[in-house]
């Protein structure tokens, strides 16, 4: 009677850790925008190499996540929060690469937490090179859309000053994604604009309509209608409907601009 | 010899493009010439369809964000790296800019407009405009996401290493 119940005791440890470790695991690749596919992939993959079974449920604020051992005898579940984060495709791929070590090296998991610790830890590009990519990038787009180089130049100035301001006011401030959003897009669109206020080159117009397109929420929109394709239609929702309204104050910052400066270019 | 200049000088700057907004979404750095390669084909394929054969930019944003999707998908079992890391970045330059553009502007004319004529004038374009910018991101996001659907093994095991723990370096992935 008490080697069940310690056997018990012993069983109920193991899942409780194996799903705190899947729930850090699953909310962490969410945050950094993996689709609801490969997460579940991966924490499939995962729980398998454990000998548990798990059911996942992903919402767009939280993850669901109930652990049960193999005979379906013991349950364990666990609510976690998605930790709000920008997006990173890197350690999205190295948690994916951590999740194929662990199934194929069938990694113990104090060894595998400490090796997701280590990811964690991993750093992002640096702020100065990064803006400068950024305005370089969307110069190449401003020239793609037929902007001459006094609209590329402007636009990489535009970029710079747009971008920086949202690292700012995120990062530092920490204000709203939107309210960063709508005010880099109206501080881009107006720096842009000194090519039609002092009759700068050809194409004023491509400089203004590509000034705010780093700001594109690219990411959510394709991830969003991929949930919904596997049929998480919750998350999908979730993630479409900031994608909108990410572009609905990136579209208000440009009206700002065109109101501003008295524009009609149609 | 100018077309194909042009050709090559749209890759170029797609691939640039491409880099560039990879890097906002912390891209793995090894994995840029990975995304500007996608960006390149699709961007190009793009091109051609559109000024060569007179395709409009909803088909050939279809199948040049096909084009780029497969090749990411083919790409990122090299990279290690998940397809959509890099086919996301490579599609973000064939985002239809001047019609989003075209469409908020049109939008604040009709608005601003006093007769019936000019507002329905304004009003039609918008809906034009927006119209097109819809289809096109519609057309880009189907062109990602149809290659990682049907070469699903090879999109969902490209991050797979067939090498196990290295005694040296225990933590390494």
């Amino acid at each position: 009677m008490e080697s069940t119940a310690c056997d018990h005791s012993s069983t109920h440890a193991r899942l409780k850790a194996v799903c705190a470790f899947l729930a850090r695991y699953s909310t962490t690749l969410v945050a950094c925008g993996a689709t609801t596919q490969r997460v579940t992939f991966n924490v499939v993959r995962i729980a398998k190499t454990y000998d548990t079974q798990v059911v996942l449920t992903i919402l767009s604020n939280h993850v669901m996540i109930t652990v049960h051992d193999l005979n379906g005898d013991h349950t364990y579940t666990l609510t976690r929060r998605i930790r709000q984060a920008p997006i990173d495709f890197s350690l999205n791929s190295a948690l994916s690469r951590l999740s194929w070590k662990i199934a194929d090296c069938n990694v113990e998991l104090a060894h595998a937490q400490r090796m997701f610790d280590t990811l964690l830890s991993r750093h992002r590009i640096k702020i100065i090179p990064l803006t400068l990519m950024v305005g370089a990038a969307n110069a190449s787009f401003c020239r793609l859309f037929g902007g001459d180089l006094p609209a590329m130049l402007i636009v990489f100035i535009a970029t710079i000053a747009g971008f920086w301001l949202k690292h700012i006011m995120t990062s530092k401030w920490h204000w709203s994604i939107y309210a960063a959003t709508f005010i880099s897009a109206s501080v881009a669109a107006l720096v842009s604009c000194a090519p039609m206020v002092f009759g700068w080159g050809n194409t004023p117009q491509v400089a203004l309509a590509t000034s705010v397109l780093f700001l594109v929420p690219g990411v959510p929109f394709i991830n969003g209608l991929s949930d919904m394709m596997t049929a998480h239609y919750t998350c999908g929702i979730g993630r479409l409907f900031k994608a909108v309204m990410l572009t609905v104050c990136l579209t208000g910052g440009l009206m700002v601009a065109f109101l501003c400066m008295d524009i009609n270019m149609l | 010899m100018e077309l194909i200049i042009d050709i090559l000088s749209d890759g170029f700057f797609a691939a640039i493009a491409a880099i560039g907004f990879g890097a906002i979404s912390n891209v793995p750095v090894r994995s840029f010439t990975g995304c500007a390669i996608p960006a390149a084909i699709g961007h190009m394929s793009r091109f051609v369809l559109m000024t060569i054969l007179s395709w409009n930019i909803i088909l050939a944003s279809l199948i040049g964000a096909f084009a780029g999707g497969l090749c990411a998908i083919w790409l990122s079992k090299y990279y290690k790296c998940p397809a959509e890391s890099l086919s996301i970045p490579a599609m973000l330059p064939m985002i239809p800019g001047m019609y989003a553009y075209h469409a908020v502007q049109a939008l604040v004319l009709s608005f601003s407009e006093k007769s019936e004529d000019g507002f329905m004038h304004y009003f039609m374009l918008f809906n034009y405009n927006a119209g097109v910018c819809t289809l096109v991101m519609l057309a880009l996001v189907a062109g990602v996401l149809i290659p990682i659907y049907v070469f699903n093994k090879r999109a969902f095991t490209a991050t797979r290493n067939a090498e196990c723990l290295d005694p040296s370096h225990p933590d390494k992935i």
